[in-house]
């Protein structure tokens, strides 16, 4: 199983040059507003007409020399960022709407059953999400394209659904490709990151590898993640000896993540009393581009980032004594 | 000068509500006199002559109706897509049978599908007959209306947001699918209204007929031809026909005002 594309698109106001193999696996395409995540999507879809390229679904091809495979025919699953569900069909009958066998089986699996009667217009945005999910999965398509499946779905129902849509996938072993613009959800959802930047993939690869080895500045801003294992409770959110205290309403095992922007890093104890501030050592700087990343010990070993004109107005350098603070809005726990 | 401004606002106030109430007055006032002056001791005797008329404009009209559906949505459908001068010319071509004086389209009409017309002759030869038949009725009827349906379904068609037919193709759905799956019931408002409008219109419709089809009772004496009649044995008889047809008007708006009601 594997979905190769290598699409060219030109537009008056912008183009797109993207190439990419996708095996049985998920690959979450992230990149700043107007890349071209979506017309990506839309274009392996067939629904964007594209300028020259090639599509090939095991071989199969789907675009090749000019001639498209009307979208009707491909056997994909695709989640749009607004749901279209049809206002006139209940829930039940819109997935059913292109299922291939008995769409309970997933009205179950997304919690849909007690919903199964009821019209869009009577459903929470997140239950308009899954049943539009569920959709797209009750055709048991050969490919998966989801575009910002999480966006429209209030933040604490997020990592149910995420670990519903990660289920089916899972389930599918198909080629999977997710469009998102939050980084935690690129650390979380698929197993590798496409950046795509100004219609062309600067990077692609594992998370961790995008970590190391960020190619842009923007890459090296948007998964340089602090990640933790922790365990959450009414308390806060236990990271190794520490404890945090989090926005975020969880309990049991979660990770912990925590962008390098929303750490704060003082020369004094910071004003007020932000829950969380600890006194650590900067271990390590290094300068990407203009931003200084800097790791700091302590209870919690974590990586900031500031400007070299911020780092300067700290005035500390590598072994000397920082105070750290991130706010509580800013820890984000995603059950494990 | 705040005061002057304001009193000067006053009486245009006041002219606005005098205007209107006269517009409501005289668009009222005709059917209300039709009531008042309804032979009402003799009514039904008087509306016996329209009953037939009343059947037969119901039919001709439904007819009509249905033809403007199979063939007018498609049309609507291609419009509401396409762009560029030609179908700007054709949706001009579509205002012609609305604006036209509706005998002259009966005139048209005859040169066109009459026995001596340029189709009509090679109609007649396969055994179609056009004039004076309740075909006839049919053909004049869905000339007049048939561009209501059209423009009502188009605008219809125009207003569906385009994501739930890509929707429809990533779900593998066909054309026909889309058509009746998600086409049909999100523009249902707009057609049903579509609907409403033309069938009024047929149901309404002289000129074009009494032109092209004639005013043979049972065949092309529909239900105003018939009113027409009636006005030439009295004005009693006349009215009670009348009242029939306003029953129908008003039956036929409500079903079309349920159909915008519901959008």
């Amino acid at each position: 199983m594997s979905l190769e594309v290598d699409i060219t698109l030109e537009r008056e106001v912008y183009s797109l040059q993207a190439r990419l193999s996708v095996g049985q696996e998920t690959v979450v395409i992230v990149g700043p507003n107007g890349a071209g995540k979506s017309t990506l999507l839309r274009c392996i879809a067939g629904l964007e007409p594209s300028t020259a390229g090639e599509v090939n679904l095991n071989g199969t091809p789907w675009l090749a020399h000019g001639s498209s495979l009307p979208t009707e025919m491909r056997s994909l699953g695709m989640v749009f960022q607004d749901d279209l569900l049809l206002p006139h069909r209940d829930v039940e009958s819109n997935i059913a709407l292109g299922a291939a066998g008995d769409p309970r089986t997933w009205i179950d699996r997304f919690d849909l059953t007690h919903l199964r009667n009821r019209y869009p217009a009577e459903l929470s945005g997140g239950e308009r999400q899954r049943t539009a999910i569920a959709r797209a999965c009750a055709r048991h398509p050969a490919v998966m394209l989801l575009d910002e499946p999480l966006s429209a779905v209030d933040v604490e129902r997020r990592p149910m659904l995420r670990r519903q849509i990660q289920d089916a996938l899972a389930g599918f072993r198909i080629p999977a490709l997710i469009v998102t613009h939050d980084p935690a959800e690129s650390a979380t959802l698929g197993d590798r990151i496409a950046v795509l930047e100004n219609g062309v993939i600067t990077q692609i690869g594992p998370a961790e590898t995008l970590t190391s080895h960020p190619r842009s500045a923007y890459v090296a801003e948007l998964v340089g993640l602090n990640l933790y294992q922790g365990i959450a409770s009414e308390k806060g959110v236990r990271v190794g000896e520490a404890v945090l205290a989090s926005s975020d309403q969880a309990s049991g095992p979660v990770f912990v993540t925590i962008h390098p922007r929303a750490v704060s890093v003082h020369k004094r104890r910071p004003e007020g009393s932000p829950r969380n501030a600890w006194l650590g050592t900067i271990v390590s700087t290094d300068t990407t581009f203009d931003l200084v990343r800097m790791s700091i010990g302590g209870p919690v070993t974590i990586t900031a980032t500031v400007t070299s004109d911020g780092l300067a107005a700290v005035g500390a350098t590598t072994g000397d004594p920082v105070w750290v603070s991130v706010k509580a809005s800013e820890v984000r726990l995603q059950p494990r | 000068m705040r005061r002057r401004a304001g009193a000067r606002l006053d009486l245009a106030g006041k002219a606005a509500i005098v205007a209107a109430g006269s517009a409501v007055l005289f668009l009222a006032f005709p059917v209300v006199a039709l009531l008042i002056q309804a032979p009402w001791s003799t009514l039904i005797r008087d509306m016996r002559p329209g009953w037939n008329p009343l059947w037969l404009s119901v039919v001709v009209s439904s007819i009509a109706t249905v033809v403007a559906l199979v063939v007018g949505l498609p049309l609507a459908w291609l419009l509401s897509r396409a762009e560029g001068r030609r179908v700007q010319l054709v949706r001009g071509l579509l205002l012609v049978p609305i604006v036209l004086p509706p005998v002259v389209s009966g005139v048209a009409l005859t040169a066109a599908y009459g026995r001596r017309g340029m189709v009509g002759a090679l109609a007649e030869r396969v055994g179609i007959v056009f004039s004076f038949t309740t075909a006839g009725a049919v053909v004049a009827v869905l000339f007049v209306s048939m561009p209501l349906l059209v423009l009502a379904a188009e605008a219809g068609f125009r207003q569906l947001e385009p994501g739930y037919l890509e929707m429809g193709k990533t779900l593998g759905l066909g054309p026909w699918q889309r058509a009746r799956s998600i086409v049909l019931p999100l523009t249902r408002n707009s057609i049903l209204a579509g609907a409403g409008l033309a069938w009024s219109r047929a149901v309404g419709e002289f000129g074009a007929t009494i032109m092209f089809a004639g005013n043979r009772p049972g065949v092309t004496q529909t239900l105003p031809l018939a009113v027409f009649l009636g006005l030439e044995r009295g004005i009693d008889q006349a009215i009670a026909i009348s009242l029939l047809a306003v029953a129908v008007a008003v039956a036929a708006a409500a079903v079309t005002r349920l159909g915008w009601a519901g959008r």
